[in-house]
């Protein structure tokens, strides 16, 4: 299982990685930048993408569309992970085509919850405990 | 009402590096001092001295040294002397209860931490509650003390004198 | 730290304290960027910059559960939300408030890092005045409501294909642009994805003098993996034919956006030559005071290029405590190469094999030289730009200067110079008080400045360079200079000169006795730099850094404070051994070797002990019994004993084990201690703690000269 994690934030990588790590067989990418993530798309195939709206040069939102637009990844699932500063842009990026909004400061449990939710394989996983 | 009855043994805001600047030039000659208890005993020094209240950090005994030095302890990247005020004062050595915390104040050429039971509050007087220490003249540790505090009606403390106490035990 | 922040783990947090430091420094040279522009209309970037450091600041204390930062960031986000919207204009108060918390929230993480409460009694006061300008933005809806009223709207020149991708900042911008009249570009670029950060960068910074960026479209037509085209929709502040000459060898189309009621602007005529892409952006002249810096640190943000951490591409982050574990092992093998020459010498004189014995000796030249490059090149790395402090170094500025009411111009120059991480750390308290004394008692005040013909903002110039192995940095001031006079008459009162003396100072001499303790507080005293802390302070820390400050002072002119430090640090390999449940550390340079002893091995000769070491006799120490914590009876079993060794005299130092080999960074401690010669000062082991660093050489002449007495006794001290 292999997850694209993208956020300008190295702190927020990490934790991102952390939880996951916990939460199943997890493989983690991580991209700095919007570009970076549209550099990686392309080349692997992932079972998760999870993203933050703010981001210098390409928002998450222009992600989203880019990502739901693509041939090859176009359903992959999408997970919002950002702070709720703008209604706006989190109703936006839902319209665009992104699964699921969570929003920052979050518990681990309420990623791994999201996650589980959004890949069906890891949440049967979840259901019988940890290994 | 006023400060006779407010003085809660709150350390919260003094735990941190730097303490308020003594209150800019207003037209107030109160002096500050921060206060803290040894035994049972309440002393004050000259909030002026204080640069930082921290919890006791690890200490590193150092061999060879007068029993009032406990050691050093690293403040900020700095080695610090760490000195057992209780024992200087004549208590007996510090029991390092929880609440114990080291005052780092200036002395002449360099800072050190002074290891007290706990730091109470700041209070700040008026030059009419202080009374020169020479009234307890005769008492074996008058030499120590620069004034008697009696803050309008509260119990009184002694206001002690840092730099003649640690001057003489640095040299 | 919470719950969230302690499951995180430590390594986790580690990055959490570093990016947030790095963002809050971010924050304040954005603000001194903001300041120096010196506008109520600062660069919208600078402020999207701000609102997007503390906007992450906020999600990432949240995350980490550092409840006061993630507040403080919160009410600073909306108050940066409505400047950055246009809802309020960004007067000086804002910006005063603006550095304050960036005080504020290097505080906290101060504390956090140290693992305390983080308690900064400036919060509450902070946290008041933000959330007292969060409530007014009255000014807000105004320009909200006018930019709504405004003939043209996003919605009459795009398509949802454009609108519906723009964040509510980028929609904003693109109103107040409009209503500005400003004509709306599409630059369409093919980059190379493996390239496109650097790429995209020299683009950037040619539209940034023409034109404001306002988005970046990724198109997805293309099929190609490697190559993404990009729309960029800009504004632009020039002429067309501007915009055509800054993408001038850019290999990009530009197409004008029609917009309403604006058909006679520039048509969509501009397309420069499509040649080669080229990798340079026109450099742009420097606004911040930190010319150098910015140079050094590639994309740190001063006059409104992005600060990104990607443009970083040529580095990596490594933390120190690798380096310090890589650094152990050099002086693991330094030992290894020890013990070959030791063989090797074994080989010519015992075994008489001459010439194995040479061939050995050579390969153990070349391991030694390659072992010094190795050394040399761990050390190197530590070596980090002086820039980030001398950031520091102008947010203080400008706040002392604003607290005195004084205009300071700071000049800053050399700021690429590097030294060791440590020496910076160290460094920056006392320059802080330098750079503060300069302005405080150097710099007069306007009608002094006026009387004597000087201009009235004054200058404090904070230069740095490398000279040979040294780094120098000079702090200089064009104000009233130092009155020797004055000075010689406080290190009088004070004491510390008599009149004898005095008579034969030189001019030199006089302006030296501005390091002695007491002196300079006394003839400087003033609120700001005289509470206790005096130049003497300063040599004092420089002193222990190994580094030496000199001043050079002409009344009326001003006064210049040279310091010079070693661009790396005294770092010794030692040896850290336990004695009596306490570590202390052994400089390896006078160890020869260590082993373990069992307590047969320890016999009396005259009453002191010794043991036999290859046939030869070797006096023991016991270190308990010489600290003066003495433990009774034989050698306690499993002790070891560190032979040491000073020009013909060895000596055996009994402790109760070795703990690991370690290079240390000696600091010296206190006056108050300087009767505590057997030590030459400690050493930080991690965790706060320290070990005390033994000062082998003093402890074998004590040994030896108590032994050579009459009655030698078993230990030197007791």
């Amino acid at each position: 299982m292999k997850v694209l994690v993208v956020d300008d934030s190295r702190a927020m990588r990490a934790y991102v990685r952390g939880v996951l790590k916990d939460a199943g067989p997890w493989t983690v990418v991580e991209a700095s930048s919007g570009f970076e993530a549209l550099r990686l798309l392309p080349r692997e195939a992932f079972d998760l993408v999870i993203t933050d709206i703010n981001m210098p040069d390409i928002n998450g939102l222009e992600l989203v569309r880019f990502i739901r637009r693509s041939e090859r990844q176009g359903r992959v699932p999408l997970l919002i992970v950002s702070t709720l500063s703008s209604e706006r842009d989190r109703a936006r990026v839902l319209e665009l085509g992104a699964d699921a909004f969570l929003a920052k400061p979050f518990e681990p449990e309420d990623l791994r919850g999201a996650v589980a939710g959004l890949v069906p394989s890891v949440s049967a996983k979840d259901a019988r405990g940890d290994e | 009402m006023s400060d006779k009855l407010a003085a809660p043994p709150s350390i919260g805001p003094l735990t941190r590096e730097t303490l308020p600047p003594p209150q800019g030039r207003q037209a107030d000659d109160r002096q500050g001092f921060l206060c803290f208890t040894i035994g049972d005993e309440e002393y004050g020094v000259d909030l002026n001295m204080v640069r930082q209240i921290v919890k006791p950090p690890p200490v590193a005994w150092v061999p060879r040294t007068p029993s009032h030095i406990l050691g050093v302890i690293s403040i900020r990247g700095a080695v610090v002397t760490l000195l057992d005020l209780g024992l200087i004062l004549g208590h007996g050595p510090c029991a390092w209860p929880r609440t114990a915390r080291v005052l780092i104040v200036d002395m002449w050429e360099e800072q050190v931490g002074v290891l007290v039971d706990a730091v109470t509050q700041v209070r700040r007087l008026d030059p009419s509650a202080l009374e020169a220490g020479a009234a307890l003249s005769g008492c074996a540790r008058s030499e120590n003390v620069r004034y008697v505090a009696r803050p309008g009606g509260g119990a009184l403390f002694t206001i002690v004198d840092l730099d003649a106490i640690l001057g003489e035990r640095l040299k | 730290m919470s719950k969230r922040g302690k499951q995180a783990g430590g390594k986790v947090v580690e990055e959490f304290l570093s990016e947030a430091q790095e963002i809050v420094e971010g924050l304040g040279r954005n603000m001194l960027a903001i300041d120096k522009s010196s506008s109520d209309d600062p660069d919208p970037e600078l402020v999207n910059e701000l609102f997007r450091g503390v906007h992450t600041l906020k999600g990432l204390s949240g995350m980490f559960g550092v409840e006061p930062l993630s507040r403080l960031a919160h009410h600073e986000e909306n108050m940066l939300d409505d400047l950055r919207l246009g809802r309020r204009r960004a007067g000086p108060e804002v910006l005063d408030l603006l550095f304050m918390s960036v005080e504020v929230m290097t505080g906290i993480l101060a504390a956090v890092r140290d693992g305390d409460d983080p308690q900064d009694p400036l919060l509450a006061e902070v946290e008041r005045l933000v959330r007292a300008f969060e409530g007014g933005g009255e000014a807000a809806a105004d320009a909200g409501e006018g930019a709504k009223r405004a003939g043209c709207q996003p919605a009459d020149i795009f398509g949802p294909e454009v609108l519906e991708v723009l964040t509510e900042y980028e929609e904003h911008r693109l109103r107040t642009n409009l209503k500005n009249g400003l004509p709306l570009y599409r630059v369409r670029a093919r980059f190379d994805l493996a390239a496109i950060d650097t790429e995209l960068d020299a683009v950037k910074n040619r539209l940034k003098p023409v034109a404001e960026i306002i988005t970046y479209l990724p198109s997805t037509a293309g099929t190609d993996m490697d190559k993404l085209e990009l729309d960029i929709i800009v504004a632009l502040e020039a002429a067309a034919d501007d915009l055509a000459a800054a993408l001038e060898g850019v290999d990009a189309s530009v197409e004008w956006i029609r917009t309403e009621g604006k058909e006679s602007a520039a048509g969509p005529s501009v397309v420069p030559s499509a040649a080669t892409k080229s990798e340079e952006g026109p450099s742009r002249a420097d606004v911040s005071v930190a010319p150098q810096a910015a140079l050094v640190r590639a994309g740190a943000g001063d006059g409104g290029r992005a600060l990104s951490l990607r443009s970083v591409s040529q580095t990596v982050r490594v933390d120190i405590r690798k380096l310090d574990r890589l650094m152990n092992v050099v002086g693991e093998l330094a030992i290894v190469r020890g013990a070959i020459a030791r063989m090797s010498e074994e080989l010519k004189v015992a075994l008489g094999r001459r010439e194995l014995a040479i061939e050995l000796h050579r390969i153990n030249r070349g391991f030694d030289r390659r072992l010094s490059e190795l050394r040399e090149g761990i050390l190197e790395v530590r070596m980090v730009p002086l820039s980030q402090m001398f950031d520091r170094l102008a947010r203080l500025t400008r706040k002392i200067s604003r607290d005195l009411g004084k205009e300071i111009s700071l000049i800053v120059s050399g700021a690429e110079t590097e030294v060791d991480k440590l020496i910076i750390e160290e460094l920056s308290d006392p320059l802080m008080h330098v750079i503060r004394n300069a302005i405080d008692h150097g710099i007069e005040d306007v009608e002094h400045r006026r009387a004597a013909g000087k201009p009235d903002t004054g200058t404090v110039a904070l230069t740095a360079f490398q000279k040979g192995n040294h780094a120098v940095i000079e702090v200089e001031d064009d104000g009233a200079g130092i009155d020797g006079q004055r000075l010689l008459e406080a290190a009088m009162r004070r004491g510390v000169v008599d009149a004898e003396q005095a008579a034969v100072m030189s001019e030199r001499d006089i302006l030296n006795l501005v390091f002695l303790p007491g002196v300079s507080t006394v003839a400087l005293a003033t609120e700001m730099s005289g509470r206790g802390v005096g130049m003497d302070v300063v040599k004092t820390n420089i002193g222990a850094l190994g580094g030496v400050v000199e001043v050079q002072s002409e009344v009326g002119i001003g006064t210049k404070l040279t310091i010079t430090l070693p661009v790396t640090l005294a770092i010794i390999p030692a040896l850290l051994v336990t004695v009596a449940e306490r570590i202390y550390a052994i400089p390896l340079n006078t160890v020869t070797e260590a082993l373990l002893v069992s307590p047969a091995d320890a016999r009396p000769i005259m009453g002191v002990e010794t043991m036999t070491l290859r046939g030869r006799t070797l006096p023991l120490l016991r270190l308990d019994r010489f600290f003066g914590a003495p433990r009774e009876g034989a050698l306690p079993q499993g002790s070891c004993v560190v032979v040491a060794s000073l020009g013909q005299r060895r000596l055996g130092l009994v402790v109760d084990g070795l703990v690991e080999q370690q290079d240390v960074v000696i600091k010296s401690m206190g006056p108050s201690l300087s009767s505590a010669t057997c030590f030459s000062g400690a050493t930080d082991i991690g965790d706060q703690r320290l070990a005390l660093v033994l000062d082998t050489s003093k402890v074998i002449e004590e040994f030896f000269s108590a032994e050579g007495g009459a009655a030698p006794r078993a230990a030197g001290a007791e």
